[in-house]
């Protein structure tokens, strides 16, 4: 790093640009990272929230909350399995309370008794308030985690209420408690794990896979412009490199300097990006569904480092290639 | 002896045809002996330093060479980013050994006591010349070769630069073998020889006295 040092500092207009190139990069990966994670817990908290080891929904082509139907004999069905220790019914459906809200009928540690509902705080509705959830008069009962599905906040309530809400006779899914690896397959049912019921969730699938587009792009071109960068350099330098050779430096020398000094500006780049992102994301999680944690902040860096890496390397590699022989004059 | 090269023989392609560099080349240049080597442009003088720094392998011959090279570059080739101590201070870490003081001294010895922090855009032409002579020292070599130390200089500086190469030949006791255009400061030489096409007209022998 002897070289890299004195580079760094020599071209540091030049460096502190591209530095700075780097953290808008980083910003936006950090930034979208947050935003993908608080929109996918906006979307499926609330499945995340559920007791169990599984979820059965009725057989479709496509599985989900808002269409599937199960009876009781598919509960019995299920809980008659070798391995499955219970097999409850629940109810899942959108109702407009003080808006829409998601309601949650039967689900196991978060049933009130018939009549009641249970809610977030933010909706600020106090223990006893009267509340009326579709045609139905329902008294608050106590309060619930903040969980939401299909960004619509999660109430909860008795399965007999749920019905009377969602006017039906039947439960949405089934929830499983079972032993690991048991065979929970069930003529007319699809038994899911609980990430997997989160493709059940609406708009959980297209909203998550084009926002994971968009960060797997970004950083594929974050990739291609620190290559460009390093390549422009690595050629504006080509024959300091030369004579750096001829003085006796190893092409080893020079790829551990060169790679070195890329990481070096990486780093630096991305920690400020990611402090930035942290700020702003701080900030925003008041207004938008966003999440500050080690995998939306440290993860997204050290993927911003990973692939501007990979995309140094490819372009300070031809500094192996460098020929001492230009370093005399009649070779230039 | 320092440098020693035996009927060396190189040749580039050039289309289809290859190009005789080096025919059957043999020098000598013992420990304390300044070398100049002259000739025209394309004679094969930069393709006899290349092989006697073993930058380029000759297709036969031998090259032996007693300890390491230093390189003096035409227009000193310093590293913009680096110091005048740090020039000297890259050889140290590219070898495993930070000696500052060593660097110091060989700056000073150069008579750039006052410039060791200067950048080479910082210093004269002639400044910047003597950097590349101490980097040149700084690996303590047996052999040093110089490419045209004398070529962005004027007639003063220029004498000055080789003056300098004639007292570091004799104080540290290296193989000095220069090639050079300029035929004013022959005089400082123990040596010349001539190429011409590819062969020395004069090897290991005395072409002009010394001073």
């Amino acid at each position: 790093m002897f070289l890299a040092l004195r580079e760094l500092r020599f071209a540091r207009g030049r460096f502190s640009l591209f530095c700075g190139v780097i953290a808008l990069m980083t910003l936006m990966v950090v930034l979208l990272t947050g935003l993908t994670a608080g929109l996918g817990a906006a979307s499926v908290s609330a499945v995340d929230a559920l007791p169990g080891t599984a979820l059965a929904f009725s057989a479709e082509p496509k599985v989900s909350f808002a269409t599937s139907s199960v009876s009781e004999q598919d509960q019995r069905a299920l809980a008659a399995k070798a391995g499955v220790h219970s097999a409850t019914p629940i109810g899942v459906s959108t109702a407009k309370l003080t808006g829409a809200v998601a309601v949650l009928g039967g689900v196991p540690g978060s049933s009130p008794t018939a009549g009641g509902v249970l809610v977030p705080p933010s909706l600020g509705l106090a223990t006893g308030s009267h509340v009326r959830v579709n045609d139905q008069d329902l008294v608050v009962t106590g309060s619930t985690s903040e969980h939401s599905l299909n960004h619509l906040p999660a109430v909860y309530v008795s399965l007999d209420t749920w019905r009377r809400v969602a006017h039906t006779s039947g439960a949405t899914a089934i929830l499983v408690d079972a032993e690991p690896g048991a065979d929970l397959s069930s003529a007319g049912l699809t038994t899911l794990s609980r990430t997997e019921a989160y493709s059940a969730v609406g708009s959980y699938s297209s909203e998550q896979g084009s926002l994971n587009l968009m960060t797997g792009l970004l950083l594929g071109i974050s990739a291609l412009v620190v290559g460009a960068f390093f390549t422009v350099w690595t050629m504006q330098r080509g024959h300091d490199l030369a004579v750096v050779r001829a003085i006796g430096a190893s092409r080893s020398y020079l790829l551990r300097d060169a790679l070195g000094q890329a990481a070096l500006v990486l780093v630096i780049g991305a920690g400020l990006g990611t402090a930035l992102a942290t700020g702003l994301g701080l900030a925003a999680s008041t207004a938008v569904p966003f999440v500050l944690a080690p995998s939306t902040v440290l993860v997204p860096m050290a993927l911003m480092v990973l692939v501007g890496l990979v995309g140094a390397t490819f372009a300070v590699r031809r500094v192996t290639t460098v020929d001492p022989l230009t370093a005399l004059g009649a070779a230039r | 002896m320092s440098l020693h090269l035996d009927e060396v023989l190189l040749t580039y392609p050039d289309g289809d045809r290859r190009v005789t560099a080096l025919d059957r080349v043999s020098l000598h240049v013992a420990p304390g002996e300044f070398v100049a080597v002259t000739g025209p442009s394309g004679s094969g003088k930069s393709s006899l330093l290349a092989v006697a720094g073993k930058l380029i392998a000759p297709e036969a011959g031998s090259v032996r060479v007693t300890g390491t090279v230093g390189f003096v570059f035409q227009q000193a080739n310093l590293l913009p980013a680096l110091t005048a101590l740090d020039q000297l201070l890259l050889v140290g870490h590219i070898g495993g050994r930070q000696d500052r003081a060593r660097a110091q001294r060989l700056l000073a010895e150069v008579g750039l006591t006052e410039q060791v922090n200067r950048r080479p855009h910082q210093l004269s032409g002639g400044q910047r010349q003597r950097v590349g002579v101490a980097r040149a020292l700084m690996g303590e070599p047996s052999v040093l070769l110089v490419d045209e130390p004398t070529s962005a200089l004027d007639h003063e500086r220029g004498r000055a630069v080789v003056e300098l190469l004639r007292r570091v030949t004799d104080t540290h006791q290296v193989a000095t073998l220069v090639v050079t255009h300029d035929l004013a400061h022959l005089d400082l030489v123990d040596r010349t020889v001539t190429m011409l096409d590819g062969r020395l007209s004069a090897a290991g022998s005395a072409a002009l006295p010394r001073r």
